[in-house]
């Protein structure tokens, strides 16, 4: 069992935006508002119980234990063979155009299958996701976690970046890890009362900034279960999926 | 196959800095051009040269406010807003596979100039499948955004024609290859 | 297609098109193309992987922190730390990641152009560049031979501009390097330092040891906000390992976020609770009393004039709590000497004072005895780098000037050039001389020094403007001349070596070959050495005088390379304080410089107040936001997109009593009447009512910028009262004052913290 975390400790953290670069660079994220895998916001200064904050929320896709995204994706399943970078074990799945990864518990998209139709955009309660309609056929895209970089022996281009050393990356269940050390040492994640799906990102931090970021970024909304997949979706979705069901591809211009 | 009267080694020069010939002539062949292709714009009159080259570096080398009109591929494929991006690397793997490569000068090889070139290059080679994907999967799908970029920067008569003209012999050429390529003539 | 043309072209078109050399079959592809020798290019991994890597230098900042380039076919793709980079490994700031958009921005200066149009109105023909030079040329022969060589005046920022100075110093110019970095900048602070430790402790480079600090304490320095990689790694190494930190700030930084204890000052008056520090240390016994006896000079003098600052004054002029300040002052004590006293850098405030603030500083230091120990202030370690005569240019025989623009003040002297403010006063007065032709490079005037306005007016009253640019800034758009500059990633510049504590040596080198007709500065310089006939600038090209500065250290840039781009040292940064010896005259810290006295100024510092805010106003305050870099990457695309604007950081009360809200567009005005562009208000606790905060460098009046013309305010263009430091001239920043308008109404800024009658307050010039 594997499931590959990040903690982002906000007490090194400096909100230098590094991280947000770093990755736009490595993945050539297009500048259009929203176009985003790695984001920083800034929060405060604003009071708190315990204090004043002027923090940061640096974020990323959560990589979540039960991941919306995937359950809304209305692309047909077929069966894919998994392999382990690390052991070389192989894993036959019968998955959608976006998957949690058997191995490192990454939430991928498989853009050769993907529709574009950015259901899966719409149920992320984080928005960690975007459509990415600068390309000739739409695609939605977000965070890897690196795959292509960690299943080659390098680490997430945030994590590489990083200036404070505030990025924590590695395998939650491996009792070794700094990742599993920190998250059984209390490290937080983003979730409220409604919405608990299992993120993968842990943040550690002073009383009074975990409580900014939670008071302004923590879901509250089930934003998945609104995510319209009915026949009766008249839209660009709709035209997609009665495409799909008659098994043929078309071209989004 | 169409080897010698197409118009792109024309357009091509013309999107470039204006030398001392296009300053002198290009008016009057745009105006010709406007004749024989119907394109009904205005007739170019005689540009003074400080006036020509003042518009030229406005318009394409470092123009003013929101209406810069950079003349690449990579600014504008896939919102790249940037040189060398995704863009260039379209086209230059389009020059290789027609076996050509771009003579190294100052200017970045999806340059329109460039790439018009290109396109008389492959007319005069008869590469019309080539051809027709270059301009359905590249070059049509920025110069659109290009010229309304021209468009709206409110350039003088001269680039005005250009753009308009160069529209239509790019619309005219795609059409003609769909038929040629769907065996339809 | 078949044997018909696509296109009715008449013969009248064909005849004219070939008249034009552009009929059919002109050459491969119009003569643009060539058969293709390349390999296709094969598989390639995912983003950077796999690139080729090349080492250099990072300049999206003057931090430099080694970097390596990667390139696939030709391109740069992204740009990482150098992983054998002591300092900062692998890693890089926002900016640095997004040196990929300098390169390759589409506004970049491409040409060289020659202004058509009237200054300023933005219209150019593109020229040669021998065209271009000879004009520069001519224009600088013209001019130092009708007004002489003193009219020559150039205004410069980084090492790559030095070239070009030494064609201005050969000319025989003094008004040249008139370095932002000195005069706006760092100027006051390393005069302290000079005098009272006999080094630059803090110039370019800070030289403390946060990272083994056990407390660190910052006046005004926001780092963070600030980012300087390897700084920002040790502050957050000394914090992570437990450091106190003491934060004394009008808003709440970033760092005050991470500090143990914030003190909100007043503005203005960092220096009465410093000295009130420094006397209460003494008279309380917390001073390092073997240390002061063993390495200080100057003891009881200070002791003596410190003696009037009491907690009770300082709580009534600082507007802060006694209990608060004393807290603070016996934190910082318990960990002597493994305490950071952070020197400053950025010390250009107020002018009068300046360097009073940063002696009181570093006598705070001295008294906790932090010289040389564990997390205190470090020595240099000298790295070896030779010198290259071929560089040098010979200088022409001119008459000195009967009055230097240095006269007024004494302590100019370890900084080249003369002070900016003089330099724009002597060009819009003509006096005590004529300045007529100014020559930029690195550096964008107009948003850097102080009232802008005048400096406008200056360049009107010039005979010639050239400038060396990359983008088209406010200061390329006055310019009659402007040379497309190569960036970072396309030139060398010298050897780089870093003396702090862990000391390297490195290298810029290009990573991809100049773009368009972008040149690096050193072949323009030598070009126009030549156009001049000047003596000098012999070597042919860059490599030729980096690897004879490299011959010093037994290396060459190819044995540098194999080492990875780098090669470090072992450091000393420490010393015993039974060994110390500081580089003054006498070997001791200088509590009291007599020096200053000697020229009339105070050899102790004393508290002189700035003046306090006019009825209706705030002080202004300004910032860094980490992703800029001064007002040169505002533009940048990502950068912009990350950061597109400032904000007006108000006080929530103040918001409140004046009926504005977080979000609100709003215009500041300044004490003289200007006016900055639109800006939006950021509503928070977390800035004092007698102050607003805006970062630097945006509300770009280019437009010529794009994406940063018009975006947010520019804090320049609101400053234009300022005061020159009487010590080296520096022009002070924090001199100004605003209040709002909203919707067309002006906003007078409520009075919530009332002026002790100390603290004059300023009074608007009636003009």
């Amino acid at each position: 069992m594997s499931q590959y975390a990040m903690v982002i400790d906000l007490n090194r953290c400096v909100g230098c935006h590094a991280c947000a670069l770093a990755c736009r660079a490595e993945w050539h994220v297009p500048v259009q508002p929203g176009y985003r895998r790695n984001w920083v916001k800034r929060m405060g200064p604003e009071m708190t119980p315990e204090g004043m904050s002027y923090t940061f929320y640096p974020g990323l896709c959560n990589h979540c234990d039960h991941p919306v995204c995937v359950e809304v994706c209305p692309a047909d399943p077929v069966d894919k063979v998994f392999k382990d970078f690390r052991t070389g074990k192989t894993k036959k799945m019968t998955v959608k155009a976006t998957y949690k990864e058997p191995f490192t518990g990454a939430v991928l998209i498989d853009k050769e299958r993907c529709i574009g139709c950015g259901a899966c955009v719409e149920a992320c309660p984080y928005h960690a996701r975007y459509l990415d309609e600068t390309l000739d056929e739409p695609k939605a895209d977000k965070c890897t976690f690196c795959y292509e970089r960690i299943s080659r022996g390098e680490i997430p281009a945030c994590v590489k970046t990083c200036i404070a050393d505030a990025r924590i990356f590695g395998d939650l269940y491996d009792s070794n890890s700094r990742v599993h050390k920190l998250v059984h040492g209390g490290a937080k994640r983003l979730q409220s009362k409604v919405v608990q799906i299992g993120p993968n990102v842990y943040w550690v931090g002073k009383p009074k900034d975990l409580n900014l970021l939670f008071k302004h970024y923590a879901p509250r909304e089930r934003t998945w279960e609104t995510v319209d997949n009915g026949i009766e979706d008249l839209g660009r979705r709709g035209i997609l999926k009665a495409a799909l069901r008659k098994g043929t591809r078309i071209k989004v211009l | 196959m169409l080897t010698r009267n197409h118009p792109f080694n024309f357009l091509s020069k013309a999107f470039y800095y204006p030398s001392e010939e296009i300053i002198r002539h290009g008016p009057r062949v745009i105006n010709l051009l406007n004749k024989d292709l119907d394109c009904g714009i205005e007739d170019v009159p005689d540009i003074p040269a400080t006036e020509f080259q003042a518009e030229y570096v406005r318009l394409f080398i470092n123009s003013a406010g929101n209406t810069i009109v950079p003349p690449y591929a990579s600014v504008y494929r896939h919102g790249a807003g940037l040189l060398y991006q995704q863009g260039y690397d379209e086209a230059v793997a389009y020059y290789r596979e027609a076996g050509v490569e771009p003579i190294k000068g100052p200017e970045p090889p999806d340059h329109l100039a460039h790439e018009l070139a290109f396109v008389g290059y492959l007319l005069e080679t008869g590469q019309v499948s080539l051809l027709d994907s270059f301009l359905r999967r590249h070059l049509m799908k920025w110069f659109p955004l290009f010229s309304e970029c021209l468009q709206k920067a409110n350039p003088c008569n001269f680039y005005h024609g250009l753009n308009k003209i160069t529209g239509a012999c790019l619309n005219t050429l795609i059409e003609e290859v769909t038929n040629e390529e769907t065996g339809i003539s | 297609m078949k044997r018909r043309e696509f296109l009715k072209l008449s013969t009248a078109t064909c005849m004219a098109m070939a008249a034009l050399g552009t009929g059919g079959k002109q050459g491969l592809g119009g003569g643009l193309f060539s058969p293709t020798m390349a390999d296709a290019s094969t598989g390639q991994l995912p983003g950077s992987l796999g690139a080729k890597e090349v080492t250099s230098v990072c300049e999206m900042c003057f931090w430099r922190c080694p970097i390596v380039a990667k390139v696939k076919n030709g391109k740069l793709v992204k740009i990482e730390g150098n992983p054998k980079s002591p300092v900062n490994g692998t890693r890089v700031c926002a900016r640095g990641n997004s040196g990929v958009q300098l390169l390759y921005d589409p506004d970049r200066v491409k040409y060289p152009l020659k202004r058509v149009g009237a200054r300023g109105e933005g219209k150019w023909a593109k020229i040669s560049w021998d065209e271009a030079l000879d004009e520069i040329a001519f224009n600088m022969d013209k001019v130092r031979k009708k007004y002489g060589p003193s009219s020559l005046a150039y205004f410069d920022h980084g090492a790559s501009a030095e070239f070009l100075r030494e064609i201005f110093k050969a000319l025989g110019t003094e008004n040249y390097s008139n370095e932002p970095a000195f005069f706006q900048c760092v100027g006051p602070v390393a005069v302290s330092y000079m005098s009272t430790m006999g080094y630059i402790v803090s110039g370019t480079r800070q030289y403390i040891d946060m990272a083994n600090a056990k407390a660190i304490l910052l006046v005004g320095s926001h780092i963070g906000e600030n980012v300087h990689v390897s700084h920002v790694r040790e502050y957050v190494e000394g914090l992570a390992k437990g450091a106190k930190l003491v934060v004394v700030d009008p808003r709440f930084s970033a760092p005050a976020n991470k500090a143990d204890i914030y003190l909100p000052i007043r503005p203005g008056t960092d220096t009465a609770l410093l000295l009130t520090w420094i006397n209460y240390v003494i008279e309380h016994n917390l001073y390092d009393k073997d240390f002061v006896e063993k390495n200080c000079e100057g003891f009881e003098r200070l002791r003596q004039s410190v003696k009037k600052y009491t907690l009770s004054w300082a709580a009534r002029i600082c507007d802060l709590k006694v209990d608060d300040m004393e807290q603070a002052i016996l934190l910082l004590a318990r960990y002597r000497p493994n305490l950071t006293i952070h020197p400053g850098r950025h010390s250009a405030w107020y002018g009068n004072g300046d360097v009073g603030r940063h002696q009181a500083l570093a006598i705070l230091g001295a008294l906790f005895g932090t010289v040389g120990a564990k997390g205190g202030i470090i020595f240099q370690t000298p790295v070896v780098k030779g010198h290259a005569e071929c560089l040098k240019c010979e200088k022409l025989p001119s008459e000195e000037p009967e009055t230097s623009l240095r006269d007024n003040y004494p302590f100019v002297e370890p900084f080249p050039g003369s002070p900016t403010a003089a330099i724009i006063k002597a060009t819009l007065t003509g006096e005590p001389y004529p300045i007529k032709l100014w020559g930029i490079n690195g550096v964008n005037i107009l948003q850097t020094i102080p009232n802008p306005y005048d400096t406008m007016k200056a360049i009107k009253k010039l005979d010639f403007i050239f400038c060396e640019e990359m983008l088209m800034g406010e200061t390329a758009l006055w310019s009659d001349i402007v040379l497309p500059g190569a960036t970072y990633l396309e030139r060398y510049d010298g050897v780089y070596v870093y003396d702090g504590i862990t000391p390297y040596l490195t290298l810029r080198q290009p990573v991809v070959e100049p773009m368009f007709e972008a040149k690096p500065p050193f072949w323009t310089a030598k070009q126009l050495a030549k156009k001049l006939k000047l003596k000098g600038l012999s070597c042919e090209k860059e490599e030729d005088f980096i690897n004879e500065e490299l011959k010093e250290a037994g290396l060459s840039i190819a044995s540098l390379n194999k080492k990875g781009g780098i090669v470090t040292y072992p450091g000393k940064p420490y010393r015993d304080k039974d060994s110390l010896k500081v580089p003054t005259e006498s070997g001791k810290i200088q509590l009291s410089v007599s020096d200053f006295a000697d020229e009339d100024l105070p050899p102790v510092p004393e508290f002189i107040p700035a003046p306090a805010p006019p009825e209706g106003f705030a002080r202004l305050i300004y910032g860094r936001a980490p992703v800029h870099t001064f007002s040169r990457t505002m533009n940048n695309l990502w950068l912009h997109n990350e950061w597109p604007e400032n904000h007006a950081w108000v006080n929530d009360e103040v918001a409140s009593k004046i009926g504005l809200k977080d979000g609100d567009t709003v215009i500041l005005e300044n004490q003289n009447g200007y006016r900055s562009l639109g800006i939006k208000v950021k509503v928070t606790p977390g800035i004092r009512p007698d102050a607003i905060y805006i970062d630097h460098g945006f509300g770009s009046r280019s437009p010529f910028l794009k994406r940063a013309y018009k975006r947010g305010a520019s804090d320049q263009f609101l400053i234009t009262h300022y005061k020159n430091d009487p010590f080296m001239g520096a022009s002070s920043h924090r001199t100004d004052f605003v209040r709002i308008i909203k919707d067309g109404k002006t906003l007078n800024i409520p009075e919530l913290v009332c002026v002790p009658p100390e603290i004059p307050r300023f009074q608007i010039e009636q003009s």
